[in-house]
């Protein structure tokens, strides 16, 4: 049997990552070069911890960050952990309203783990075939249009999913999430728990199955069940069980959750589950699948009342979701100095600070990181989103976050528009940077120019979180990166109401 | 017909194809061979994302037919798809059996040093140390022997330290030093420790502040980095590695025990001093109003506390009364209490003698009251104090300060004064912050006859020996 599995599969199956948790300083003094491959490339994505193979030695750390919610003492921590990498040292806020921090030495590992683990912080399971950070409403808790808190939620099916009883060798990543405002556009989860009624009691309609890839680009769709709150983390774990025993292991680029939706049916699939749930005590209702959530997500930006009287939240635009020591401590010490020291990241990778008092605002907007990280950036860099790009991934076709902040940053010189335009940036066609659902989708390529072979994106158009979600279209299929700023500029005038500045 | 296939897919007019393919490849979903065969021919450009999805496909064989032939003739392709993608899988043995030594056999100049250098082999690394101990780093046409650096600290031999310590300190370009310090930063834990040691701390000196940055950072990391990080202190690091060393410095959390106002309000001067001490060594300070609760210590405080494995109680109390003999001792206990339940098994609470013991704060105390009273008579008030010890503390302070002390009530100092043989032109209530003698003394009609110092902390001086003292605490 075990010969028949591929590589990844014999890795997993021989060994658990999360064992090497006790052994990470011995296997530091022994030197990365010396841990076999499937320990450095597989088995240490369980601890969260990534080997990149573009800065061979600087290793990158992903948190697990439930919701999105980080309080200051945590920043600090992680902070310090990126400022003692010096100039190899980042961190980088990603569409799951998670941190990855970048430049670490393989000796970082040990005193990392237990620092953050003196803060609260984890990074379990948070890489490879595993449940990947839980993401929910960025403003929960505060949020004037709240329908339903999700921060206990997440919290909750995180805890049940990195118990010791739960699977730890899925056939493939799996990501969760939770709605809990009429903007909480989720469908791109493999499982997602949106707003529902039923007979009158507020609950969650299931959807399942949305993932996009290089292969294929799903929305979730509705499974059909309605699950009272407290039944998520029931209902996650049934969902992982059943994907752990029956998910493709073959093929890895068939494996997403969709794949087994189509392989048992839509109504074989739920009947499957329904039983696992049963088994864990569980229960959910037959539903339309009719929800709450009706128009795109709010940026969030900019200063905003919270529910609680008296109260703000401050979101502050970081460009391209890029992070440096400096920032993240200055971060952590404006939310201490203004707020109630907590913050939160969002999936269009900014950051908000609540809880600021009405008389702390003016201060608040006063402060110098503010120069950098503006309530209030440009129409473009406000909803501009991006992968990692080929400066730590090999599989990046263009250098994506550098690209798009200079490209974004040249168009704001040159155009004004009515609204903000949200745009997505991936560096290859794994599509990390979520292309499909941005109004612009950018996607890394080559294209021939003046007969060379250069840098280049896709184009593509239409995507739309709204009431009636679709995926972004193909638009052009090689814009060299040199001739992209025109390109856009067309495309926005054309098509977004944008305006050309007057020339200086 | 195979190469028709390849050609085509390579051709495709989108590019996400070729990517795609590519990655099938990569994969071993595809058979290498026949790539192989077409790049022999010319048929397929080996371009370097064609080489980056062939190199862990290929076993012995392929590899040296790969190297005879056109991609073996121009390297610089398969160096650019190597420095991509042989890191992730140099270690796999089965890549190591296809390339290395195809690769030593190779002539030991610059893209094939740099290509064995990526394997950790004691024969490559001798290869690297050897053409590096023949570089002259100040040829600008050997600029590119500096990428061996790096390679050479990967492959971890402990004799390579005193190289890579040698370039990083020697007198050549900036990019070399750096190259070679990195070298030692992703090889550290294989270094013999003293000559490190050594080394890092002298380039934690150095003029160019990034690397001496680097080098503070890797101080740290070493195993017994804060002893090394301390025998820093007092010697001239540029400002912002000055920066960087405090924040590598593992600080202990700070407890400040001080007197507070009525129901336990901390004076704003005591809660200034606490801000700017916490960052100034970038760790908690606690203030402790002595007739109040213990502050709350949040998850920060107990963390650092676990990483510098101590807690600093000190006592900013300027007189041993029982304050400073009974409430102090007690405030530790219940410290060491709170970090036991805690689970901070490690961690130790170290009590500092009261600020007015501290031979430097007298000495200051000294020098402030002298320059404030010049020939004039001055009286320094105090509470008064019982016992024998305190007597003596009392008698050796006067005699430092060289001014009487006054024991007088916080209430009505007029009193006290009134007894005094020779009217004091100036009078210093010993306080650090405002409290009820300072100010019965300016409300008292004390400052109509004399001049009333104000509390000492709110003095620059005063706040800027505190400073300077709690920050270089451990």
């Amino acid at each position: 049997m075990a010969a028949t599995l591929s590589k990844i599969e014999q890795a997993k199956a021989e060994l658990c990552g999360l064992e090497l948790a006790p052994r990470l300083g011995d296997l530091a003094a022994q030197g990365w070069d010396k841990l076999d491959e499937a320990t450095l490339t597989i088995r240490l994505k369980w601890l969260g911890i990534f080997f990149r193979p573009v800065t061979p030695g600087r290793f990158m750390v992903r948190l697990r960050l439930p919701n999105g919610v980080i309080t200051a003492n945590q920043l600090e921590v992680l902070a310090d952990a990126v400022d003692r990498c010096g100039e190899h040292g980042s961190a980088d806020i990603t569409t799951r309203q998670n941190l990855q921090l970048r430049g670490l030495l393989l000796e970082d590992m040990a005193p990392l783990m237990e620092a953050m683990q003196a803060v609260g912080l984890t990074s379990q399971q948070s890489g490879h075939d595993n449940p990947r950070n839980i993401t929910g409403n960025p403003l929960a808790g505060i949020d004037p249009e709240e329908i339903v808190d999700t921060r206990p939620l997440v919290e909750a099916i995180q805890q049940r999913l990195l118990a010791a009883d739960a699977p730890r060798n899925l056939p493939r990543k799996f990501n969760i999430a939770v709605g809990g405002a009429p903007d909480s556009f989720l469908l791109h989860n493999d499982l997602a728990f949106l707003p529902a009624d039923h007979n009158g009691e507020l609950g969650f309609t299931v959807m399942v199955g949305g993932f996009f890839s290089a292969q294929r680009n799903e929305l979730a769709i509705p499974l059909g069940l309605w699950l009272r709150a407290d039944q998520l983390a029931n209902y996650s774990l049934a969902t992982l069980r059943h994907f752990e025993r029956c998910g493709n292991r073959q093929a890895r680029n068939k494996s997403r959750l969709m794949y087994l939706v189509d392989e048992l049916g839509l109504e074989g699939y739920r009947e499957a589950v329904l039983e696992e749930l049963v088994a864990l005590g569980g229960e959910a209702v037959p539903h339309s699948g009719q929800h709450h959530v009706n128009r795109s997500p709010r940026s969030g930006l900019g200063v905003q009342p919270q529910k609680q009287e008296g109260l703000n939240w401050v979101g502050l635009g970081v460009p391209v979701g890029r992070l440096d020591a400096a920032s993240m401590a200055e971060l952590a010490a404006v939310a201490r100095r203004h707020g109630s020291g907590e913050l939160r990241f969002t999936e269009a990778q900014n950051v908000l600070i609540v809880n600021v008092p009405a008389e702390g605002v003016e201060a608040l907007l006063a402060e110098p990181l503010l120069q950098r990280f503006q309530p209030e950036p440009g129409a473009l860099m406000a909803e501009a989103v991006s992968c990692t790009g080929n400066r730590y991934c090999s599989f990046a076709l263009i250098p994506t976050k550098t690209t798009a902040q200079a490209v974004v940053e040249e168009l704001e010189r040159r155009l004004e528009l009515p609204h903000a335009v949200r745009s997505h940036w991936t560096g290859c066609p794994n599509a990390c940077g979520q292309p499909y659902m941005g109004e612009i989708g950018l996607m890394g390529a080559k294209a021939r120019h003046e007969g060379q072979m250069v840098e280049a994106v896709k184009i593509f158009l239409g995507g739309d979180m709204g009431a009636d979600p679709k995926l972004a279209e193909l638009h052009d299929k090689g814009v060299p990166l040199v001739l992209l700023p025109d390109v856009l500029e067309e495309l926005l005038v054309e098509h977004f109401g944008a305006r050309r500045r007057a020339a200086a | 017909m195979e190469t028709t296939v390849i050609s085509a897919l390579l051709e495709l007019s989108d590019s996400t194809d070729r990517w795609q393919h590519l990655q099938l490849l990569r994969r071993g979903r595809l058979p290498a061979q026949p790539w192989l065969e077409q790049i022999e021919q010319g048929e397929i450009c080996a371009t370097a994302d064609v080489l980056a999805a062939l190199l862990g496909q290929l076993n012995r064989a392929g590899v040296e037919r790969l190297l005879r032939g056109p991609v073996g003739r121009d390297p610089a392709a398969l160096l650019e798809a190597a420095r991509r993608e042989l890191p992730s899988m140099a270690s796999a043995l089965e890549v190591q059996q296809a390339w290395v030594e195809p690769l030593l056999a190779q002539p030991p100049t610059a893209p094939w040093l740099e290509l064995i250098g990526l394997f950790r082999d004691p024969r490559g690394a001798a290869r690297l140390r050897m053409a590096l101990e023949a570089a002259d780093p100040a040829d600008p046409a050997q600029a590119n022997a500096q990428r061996l650096l790096p390679l050479l600290g990967r492959q971890r031999q402990p004799q390579d330290a005193a190289l890579l310590l040698e370039l990083a300190l020697a007198p050549v370009p900036l990019a070399w030093r750096r190259a070679a310090l990195e070298g030692l930063a992703v090889g550290l834990s294989a270094w013999p420790l003293q000559p490190l040691a050594d080394g890092l701390q002298q380039l934690s000196l150095d003029l160019d502040p990034g690397l001496a940055a680097q080098a503070v950072d890797l101080l740290a990391r070493l195993p017994d980095g804060q002893r090394q990080l301390r025998q820093l202190q007092g010697k001239t690091l540029a400002p912002s590695v000055v920066d960087r060393w405090r924040r590598r410095l593992q600080r202990a959390p700070l407890v400040l025990v001080v007197h507070g106002r009525q129901a336990g309000v901390i004076p704003e001067v005591l809660q200034q001093l606490a801000a700017d001490l916490e960052q100034s060594r970038s760790a908690p300070v606690l203030v402790q109003a002595l007739t109040a609760t213990s502050p709350e210590a949040d998850e920060r405080f107990w963390w650092a506390a676990r990483r510098a494995g101590a807690i600093s109680l000190v006592p900013l109390l300027l007189l041993p009364g029982d304050h400073a003999r009974s409430d102090v001792p007690a405030i530790a206990r219940h410290w060491r209490q709170r970090a036991a339940a805690a689970m901070l098994g490690d961690v130790v609470v170290r009590r500092r003698p009261f600020l007015g013991a501290w031979p430097q704060w007298q000495h200051l105390l000294a020098d402030l009251l002298a320059e404030r009273a010049g020939d004039r008579p001055l009286a320094w008030l105090h509470h008064p104090l019982q016992g024998a010890l305190s007597a003596r503390y009392l008698s050796h302070l006067a005699a430092v300060l060289g001014h009487p002390g006054v024991a007088t009530a916080y209430s009505d100092p007029q009193a006290a004064l009134a007894a005094q043989p020779q009217p004091p032109a100036v009078l210093a209530p010993l306080t650090l912050a405002p409290n009820r003698l300072s100010e019965s003394l300016n409300m008292g009609g004390c400052s109509a006859t004399a001049e009333v110092l104000p509390p000492l902390l709110t003095l620059p001086t005063v706040h800027r020996f505190l400073l300077a003292q709690l920050e270089a605490l451990p």
